[in-house]
């Protein structure tokens, strides 16, 4: 049974969707009876939505706002980042620049930079990409940087039963 | 051979090369007879090539005919950068690494690393390229060593020149074997168990790192690697101290782990080297307490006054292009790179031990006394 076709919409509900195990929210621009029937072109009601990919729930952390992409964003650069250490005031990680290859470079980044629903996932180790730039919008620039740390889930079955098969050739290899 | 110090030694000449790009470093040393090794690997500052390739190359030296062995201490990034690439132009060498590294837990996390994206860290991707590379030789049935070692394996014995050269491995012992094992294990276990993907953190402490003594003639080369003080007997430095004999002391030390304070023990001065022995040093500058600190240069001079760094161990702050500096400054974030200071410390003697090591320094490399 496909969900996309039977969940009741309406534009004030907030309509949640697993596809794959990936959540996503949809927003409903055109509902039922905003468009008179007779000019739908199948002669039915027309609902327009859009979907659009939330970030994936994790125990005891909240998932963080999500917002409609801001196409004014001037990307002035952006890196790859993992956690090397908490710190009272921020973490320190190590970057890696994208579409570059550039030498690694560390940061110190305040607390305040980073979504505090993301707080709880900046651990040793946490991966993150990171963008800063400008975003425009009537004559005005705003300094941006955002921060995302991956919520990817963990290995999966078939992630894990490679890496072991791969350590065993490894293995083997030291006998040869 | 242009370069001033960077003519080819000859043949009954030992010579001791420590590179340091500021974060890594490498040590090349000439085993008499126009025979080489290598130990560890970082990348040259410019080219992004492996350091100690170029340095070959200056001196007209071919890597592929005259490099026997290619030596890995440990795992870290700062010894393992560029280490594929410089086997891969090394094809007859033998390449070493610790007994610990044969560890189920320590492959899985670099097959962990290498099946999943973003994964990278600690050398453990260095590692992967490494394993494939030798797969693919032994594939196309061309010769790919791999060995390893622990304290009490003799890397190399043979006559060069009528003179001895040895290649001794006084660690890990077999108690930091253990503990390495377990520490190995509990990163992966930790890294299956959380809850969203990480990368693999910095494994420490350096307990499986291999010091190595290198004799050619009546020299003796001490290469302390990482290799960290411990409290139990039958770890790091104490380990080797209670196995080694006061006869063997060395004339050259290349200074453990950045030379800092808990890489060192006034023991290994008293014990394993001779007084007023030549002592060079790798620093790292990326930590957030660069090594070595003012404490351990002084800590190092009261042990020797004939103490050299291949660079300065400071930081400076990264200028990025214009239009991001603006928002760096406006947020309080503060982006560091490891500047450009890259140097070599090149010692030089002959076999038969009449003479001291002459040194001469490339690049940014210093003597430390001018430092204080």
């Amino acid at each position: 049974m496909n969900p996309l076709t039977t969940a009741p919409i309406n534009r004030e509900s907030e309509t949640l969707l697993e596809v794959g195990g990936e959540p996503f929210r949809v927003d409903v621009l055109i509902a039922p009876g905003d468009i008179p029937e007779h000019t739908a072109p199948s002669g039915g009601s027309l609902t327009e939505v859009a979907v659009r990919s939330l970030p994936r729930r994790i125990k005891g952390v909240p998932r963080p706002q999500v917002q409609a992409k801001h196409r004014s964003f001037r990307e002035a650069a952006s890196w790859e980042g993992v956690v090397i250490a908490r710190a009272d005031e921020g973490i320190v990680a190590k970057l890696t620049r994208r579409y570059q290859d550039f030498p690694a470079e560390e940061a110190s980044i305040p607390w305040m930079e980073i979504d505090e629903a993301d707080q709880p996932l900046a651990v040793e180790g946490a991966l993150f990409s990171w963008k800063v730039g400008y975003l425009e919008s009537n004559g005005q620039r705003l300094s941006v940087s955002k921060i995302e740390f991956r919520r990817t889930p963990n290995f999966s079955a078939r992630e894990r039963r490679a890496a072991e098969a791969k350590a065993d050739e490894y293995a083997a290899l030291f006998n040869g | 051979m242009d370069e001033p110090g960077l003519e080819r030694p000859s043949d009954a000449e030992v010579e001791v090369s420590l590179i340091g790009p500021g974060y890594g470093e490498c040590v090349v040393i000439h085993l008499g007879g126009n025979r080489w090794m290598v130990v560890d690997s970082c990348l040259d500052k410019e080219s992004g090539r492996p350091a100690a390739l170029i340095h070959l190359e200056k001196m007209g030296v071919n890597p592929a005919e005259h490099v026997d062995l290619v030596v890995c201490t440990h795992w870290h990034d700062d010894h393992v950068r560029g280490l594929a690439a410089l086997l891969s132009q090394c094809p007859s060498a033998r390449f070493i690494c610790s007994t610990s590294l044969r560890e189920s837990a320590f492959l899985r996390l670099v097959a962990l690393g290498e099946n999943v994206r973003g994964l990278h860290g600690s050398g453990l991707s260095e590692f992967a390229r490494i394993f494939q590379r030798i797969k693919t030789r032994r594939e196309q049935n061309k010769p790919a060593p791999l060995e390893t070692c622990h304290a009490g394996s003799v890397l190399l014995d043979r006559e060069e020149m009528g003179q001895t050269i040895r290649v001794d491995a006084l660690s890990p012992s077999e108690g930091d074997h253990q503990r390495m094992a377990e520490i190995f294990k509990d990163h992966h276990d930790h890294l299956l168990a959380a809850d969203f993907r990480i990368a693999v953190p910095s494994i420490h402490p350096n307990l499986g790192s291999i010091v190595l003594r290198v004799q050619a003639g009546r020299r003796r080369v001490l290469l302390g690697a990482d290799m960290e003080r411990r409290p139990s007997s039958d770890s790091g430095w104490l380990a080797i101290l209670e196995s080694s004999k006061e006869e063997n002391r060395s004339d050259y030390y290349k200074v453990a782990h950045h030379g800092s304070e808990n890489g060192d023990t006034p023991e290994i001065w008293s014990r394993l080297l001779v007084p007023e022995c030549p002592a060079v040093l790798a620093p790292n500058q990326r930590l957030a307490n660069p090594l070595p600190r003012k404490t351990d240069i002084s800590r190092i001079l009261s042990r020797t006054s004939v103490a050299y760094s291949t660079a300065l161990p400071s930081l400076r702050a990264k200028r990025i292009e214009a239009p991001a500096e603006g928002v760096f400054r406006s947020k309080g974030i503060r982006i560091h790179e490891v500047p450009r200071c890259q140097g070599t410390v090149i010692a030089r003697a002959n076999m038969n031990g009449s003479e001291p090591w002459g040194i001469t320094t490339l690049g940014r490399a210093y003597r430390l006394v001018e430092a204080v």
